[in-house]
């Protein structure tokens, strides 16, 4: 799978967000989601997601090459990230987060979580593998 | 002929057994006013609008043998 | 920070603007158990908390700010901050609720309520960052618009901010003004912005980042994962959310309740060019939603006039009736624009509404004149309303009089204009005229809060179940009563069950998921009702001779049958209402005068209103 959205469609509910860091973590917490909302108001009126296209950059610019490629996904070691920060600075998309309780950046795993709950299909995935519940 | 009507929102409560899917056998066609009044026995000021094939339609719309329209009850808010 | 109590952060912000000190207090776990969060905490907070007698503007009220147990999750909708005070409108119980995304950042903030006491030396903004709480100077923004000021504290303060603001009519303490939060939400009703102008306080800014505690948290994740595919999978999930609120606006004229020209009439023939139709064709810019809503009502919206060009969200239902129809404005940009004023200057538009038709109506009359006025004042006027509305919260010439509502207004002006001054308890009345729907009418009359819809919205049942008819009547707005408010208990949404039909079985199954409390349906629908009854007991402590009296609708709607349109000839005879407000006492184990007996409150666990009451009660 891989993530794409149609930001026209994002009501800007953070459904995705909660969902993310459930899957992810195990917490309610939309402060560690893997995902963004960037709201733009009050003009033009309207929202944008912020994804992961697992393009690799922080894979790349990983100085410890915590960063490696498994199946579709971009995943961290967090055995040997030290939270230098590179990869956050270095996103194309702007689509890796920190948060204090985490050792480790927050990056999407492609989980397909936000895809299955995001009411309006705003978040979907390109390859049609997964899809809203 | 044969319609399917689909029941959305607290209006249900007003429905014959509260369902949400009611198939209804008609003779002939018939607008949903009256397959509401006819038989349902439902008043058919429970339905604010009707929706049929992605538009929204008032009660006058007949719907095609066959055809699913989807009933949306009045609600509140602002 | 760990708690003992899933589904709650665990802990109570005490904040003091007076002496700009705060504390936090562990959330007591009696509070949570009995009154359960949102609703319940304002309730019980706002009676220990405010002295008896206190002005409603001064340093003394509380304004709580309170998320429910199920505030934050993910579950469909559980996006609602509730806020109450002693209301500056009614000088009894008022609350209002808000959407947006305020209470889940409050609650992974770590607080399921805030009180705020005091008064601020100077205009202050209160930022709560997580444990750091600190004050700002608001004098930069003082006088400015809520939503401009909402945007300027997020490009200081950061996008990350959920922010809460007054305007010009919070400031200048105007009896409706509202709350506003995510360009365009409101915290509408009874005046809690002019509460906070009155603690000088412009803003409450937010940002949270902590976890939400949940008893189960894969459990209640694999519920709440129900919990939206039953959303997603009702008929027509996709069909409610095009026209939001606005789509009920054909239904309401068609069942004859159409708040027109001051609710003279019931039926407005433009109402077609007031719809969520026109809404969604003309002005509809994009879907807003709030907080982990499937089904966003919120339409953020452009709109042109001569006046000018303005981005707000809406027009709700509520506006298109208040500031549409009531004030005879036929078109949907010229509603939208008056959205717009009315959100700026941090104005309720039903109260609004309510307010501008009722001096137009006074001015028809000969009871208020141009030279009183300061213009001429006229039906479907757009410059009229923006006149009005501005006057109104800058408090100038005959808007220091119109910022004190409909009731106050009618004291001063008199000629019979307290007949037409629609409103109940001193809040102005929303959007449904109920001379020919006796359910709805009793709703209005006896919800805590004034003439306020969302307590008990009962005209469905009117139009099921005969609309002359009083049979059950009251046995409806009773269940719909502790129904509808615990959502505002529970830190949600009602518009699932409203709008699509989503079973409230679902809400009772996540419960206990979350709390781990084995609270049945029954057992949350008991919690509704005791705080019910604490909201009245709270207006009775409040206000001298309390009860009956403060039930009854304007003479207008028992007196004047509706004129003309599918309610022609309806009103609701003073006997009939009489007769509603008996049955509605009885099946409430109240007495004739409208209070609860000392039996209803101690078999709901109210002793200590008992013990403050004593007299007042039978």
């Amino acid at each position: 799978m891989l993530l794409a959205t149609r930001d026209e469609l994002c009501s800007g509910c953070r459904t995705c967000l909660v969902a993310c860091s459930l899957q992810v973590y195990g917490v309610v917490n939309p402060k560690k989601a893997a995902l963004g909302i960037a709201a733009h108001f009050p003009a033009p009126g309207r929202y944008s997601v912020i994804t992961c296209s697992q393009c690799g950059t922080c894979a790349e610019v990983c100085p410890l090459e915590a960063i490696t490629r498994r199946e579709n996904a971009y995943i961290i070691d967090e055995r040997i990230c030290n939270l230098c920060g590179l990869c956050i600075s270095s996103c194309p998309q702007e689509a890796m987060f920190t948060h204090p309780d985490l050792s480790t950046p927050i990056k999407c795993i492609l989980c397909g979580e936000c895809v299955r709950y995001c009411p309006r299909q705003a978040v979907y995935d390109l390859h049609g593998e997964v899809s809203r519940k | 002929m044969q319609v399917t009507l689909l029941v959305y929102g607290h209006a249900r409560e007003y429905f014959p057994g509260r369902a949400e899917r009611y198939q209804v056998q008609l003779a002939g066609p018939l607008s949903v006013e009256a397959i509401l009044r006819e038989h349902l026995a439902v008043n058919p000021s429970l339905v604010m609008a009707v929706m049929a094939g992605g538009q929204r339609h008032s009660r006058e719309y007949v719907p095609q043998d066959g055809e699913e329209v989807v009933l949306l009850s009045p609600a509140s808010g602002g | 920070m760990t708690t003992s109590m899933p589904g709650y952060a665990g802990r109570l912000l005490y904040v003091d603007l007076t002496s700009r000190q705060w504390e936090t207090r562990p959330l007591p776990g009696d509070l949570a158990r009995e009154y359960l969060g949102g609703r319940g905490f304002v309730a019980r907070l706002l009676w220990d908390e405010v002295p008896t007698g206190a002005d409603p503007l001064g340093p003394e009220n509380r304004v709580v700010l309170a998320t429910g147990p199920l505030t934050g999750l993910f579950l469909p909708c559980g996006g609602k901050l509730h806020l109450g005070a002693k209301s500056p409108a009614t000088g009894g119980y008022g609350d209002a609720n808000i959407g947006g995304h305020l209470a889940p950042e409050l609650k992974g903030a770590g607080y399921d309520g805030v009180v705020i006491q005091g008064r601020s030396p100077q205009p202050c903004l209160l930022v709560i960052e997580d444990d750091a709480v600190r004050f700002m100077d608001a004098t930069p923004w003082w006088g400015q618009g809520a939503i401009e000021s909402e945007a300027r504290l997020k490009a200081e303060l950061g996008e990350a901010f959920q922010i809460m603001t007054i305007g010009p009519a919070g400031e200048n303490l105007v009896k409706y003004a509202c709350i506003s939060h995510d360009f365009g939400r409101q915290a509408g009703r009874t005046g809690v912005g002019a509460v906070f102008g009155s603690k000088r306080l412009k803003a409450v800014a937010i940002r949270g980042s902590k976890d939400i505690p949940v008893f189960d948290a894969r459990a209640a994740q694999a519920e709440g994962r129900r919990m939206y595919e039953v959303c997603f999978g009702k008929p027509g999930f996709e069909e409610w959310t095009p026209y939001g609120t606005a789509g009920v606006t054909d239904w309401v004229n068609e069942v004859g309740a159409f708040p027109t020209r001051n609710f003279q009439t019931t039926y407005f023939p433009q109402h077609t060019e007031i719809n969520g139709r026109k809404l969604k064709e003309r002005i509809l810019v994009t879907d807003k939603g709030c907080f982990g809503c499937p089904i966003p009502c919120g339409k953020y919206s452009k709109v042109k006039v001569p006046r000018g060009m303005a981005y707000v969200e809406g027009p709700e239902y509520e506006t298109i009736a208040l500031m549409g129809g009531n004030c005879a404005v036929a078109t949907i940009e010229e509603v939208g624009y008056a959205n717009y004023i009315a959100d700026e200057l941090g104005l309720d538009t039903i109260s609004g509404g309510n307010v501008v038709a009722f001096a137009i109506e006074c001015y028809e009359k000969g009871l208020l004149t141009e030279a009183q006025v300061g213009r001429k004042l006229a039906w479907g006027c757009l410059d009229s309303l923006v006149f009005l509305l501005e006057k109104i919260a800058r408090r100038e010439g005959i808007g220091d009089l119109l910022a004190e509502g409909v009731k106050v207004a009618a004291a001063v002006i008199k000629g019979g204009s307290d007949k037409f001054a629609i409103h109940v308890k001193g809040l102005e009345w929303s959007g449904y005229d109920a001379r020919y729907a006796p359910a709805m009418m009793l709703s209005y009359m006896t919800a805590d809060v004034g003439a306020h819809h969302n307590r008990s919205w009962a005209i469905t049942y009117d139009v099921a179940m005969g609309r002359k008819s009083l049979e059950g009547k009251a046995e409806k707005v009773v269940e719909l009563q502790h129904i509808r408010p615990l959502f505002d208990v529970l830190g949600l949404c009602r518009f699932p069950w409203v709008e699509i039909g989503f079973e409230l079985e679902n809400y009772a199954a996540i419960f206990p998921l979350v709390t781990g409390w084995n609270y049945s349906w029954q057992d949350l629908l008991r919690v509704s009702e005791r705080i019910w009854n604490l909201t009245r007991a709270f207006s009775a402590r409040e206000i001298d001779h309390y009860g009956r009296a403060f039930d009854y609708p304007p003479p207008r709607f028992y007196e004047e049958p509706v004129p003309d349109g599918p309610a022609q000839g309806q009103l609701i005879p003073k006997p009939q209402l009489d007769e509603l407000l008996d049955r509605y006492y009885r099946i409430r184990g109240w007495d004739e005068g409208g209070l609860p007996t000392r039996e209803k409150l101690q078999e709901l666990g109210l002793q200590f209103v008992v013990d403050t009451l004593g007299p007042k009660l039978s």
